[in-house]
């Protein structure tokens, strides 16, 4: 075990620069012809970038990481990879799980907008047709029925969906398109433009 | 132009977004049955989303793009692909599934699962509950199951992800 700790002693000096020339040259001349000891350094490294990552270095050995051991564009990329995963782990690992966290407002705001989107593509895309109609005027349900020359309860369906979601309301019997309903509907016909000009 | 040509163009729009998929779930050397209700799945999205990358996770190599990726552990190359992905369909047949991606149910882009898990194991889950409130974990039964009841519930979610990024909106 403690042969181990050593020879992991010395190749974090040698990627840290800090082994005198000889020393380097042995290692270097066993890092060529023993495939283990090879494996071991890439273990080492890695363990290096981590603890720089976490800012467990001494300032010596930090500053050493930067100068020396960074010198390498390799390493910098491999540094640059584990540090994005790093953050991405952080943020996750941060989320308090007993707490109303951010990856759950998260799912909550994604199944409100599916919901609402939902809303337009249920029963082959009749509440998008259903927002279109009301969008010039209100409109009965009865008379939503006969334009749509559906039945009532798939028409009843796709209203309430649509109420549920913000996007019309309901008001004495009359159906109307609400401002959430116009801008979503706005925001439609701009991705039919966009479509136009790369079409152009 | 008329409410029937305008509609058209939108669903064509959603069917040709462009988006990257992945299909979670039992391996060839697992049941055969449930592999190849994974492959369905994955055969169906293609046919319906001509522009959609459509994969399994295993067969993804990120370490052409990202060097050093293969010598992380297969956890952070995962959640690299859900973070890469917009839809993540999970077939969670048995309980071994469920347990492998458990640690990622609390990622950043957690909302992008539609786990799919058997109503067997409902009162056995160990993901948050969350994530069944939200409708990011939906239960079968084996009626569901063996017609393309459950296909075209990953459809639905898909088009509606779909009409969604088109919007503006990652769902």
């Amino acid at each position: 075990m403690q042969r181990v700790v050593e020879k992991r002693d010395l190749l974090k000096k040698y990627l840290l620069g800090e082994l005198a020339s000889e020393q380097q040259i042995e290692v270097e001349m066993r890092l060529l012809t023993d495939a283990e000891y090879f494996e071991e350094l890439l273990l080492v490294e890695g363990e290096l970038a981590d603890d720089f990552i976490f800012g467990v270095l001494s300032d010596d050995e930090d500053e050493r990481v930067r100068n020396h051991f960074l010198a390498v564009p390799e390493r910098r990329e491999n540094l640059r990879i584990t540090k994005t995963i790093e953050q991405y782990f952080s943020e996750s690992a941060t989320a308090d799980p007993t707490s109303h966290s951010k990856w759950e407002d998260k799912l909550r705001e994604a199944q409100v907008l599916r919901q609402r989107f939902g809303a337009l593509v249920s029963n082959n895309w009749m509440g998008l047709y259903l927002l279109w109609l009301l969008q010039h005027s209100p409109l009965l349900k009865s008379e939503l029925t006969s334009k749509l020359n559906a039945t009532n309860s798939v028409v009843a369906t796709s209203v309430n969906r649509l109420i549920q979601c913000g996007l019309i309301e309901e008001i004495e019997g009359l159906l109307f398109c609400t401002r959430l309903g116009t801008e979503s509907l706005q925001n439609l016909e701009n991705i039919g433009e966009r479509d136009v000009h790369t079409r152009k | 132009m008329g409410f029937e040509e305008a509609i058209t163009r939108i669903k064509r729009q959603t069917e040709s977004c462009e988006l990257n998929i992945l299909v979670w779930g039992p391996g060839p050397s697992g049941d055969d049955e449930h592999f190849a209700k994974r492959q369905k799945i994955k055969q169906e999205i293609m046919q319906c989303f001509r522009h959609a990358d459509v994969r399994f996770s295993e067969e993804i190599d990120l370490s052409k793009i990202l060097p050093g990726i293969d010598q992380k552990d297969l956890g952070v190359t995962e959640l690299l692909h859900l973070a890469a992905c917009d839809v993540c369909v999970v077939l969670d047949t048995s309980k071994g599934p469920g347990e492998e991606i458990a640690h990622y149910v609390r990622s950043p882009d957690a909302y992008k699962l539609l786990i799919l898990t058997h109503e067997r194991y409902a009162s056995a889950t160990s993901f948050p509950a969350a994530l069944r409130q939200y409708q990011n974990q939906l239960f079968y039964d084996d009626h569901q199951y063996a017609t393309c009841n459950l296909v075209e519930h990953v459809l639905t979610r898909i088009t509606i992800v779909a009409f969604a990024k088109l919007n503006g909106y990652r769902v």
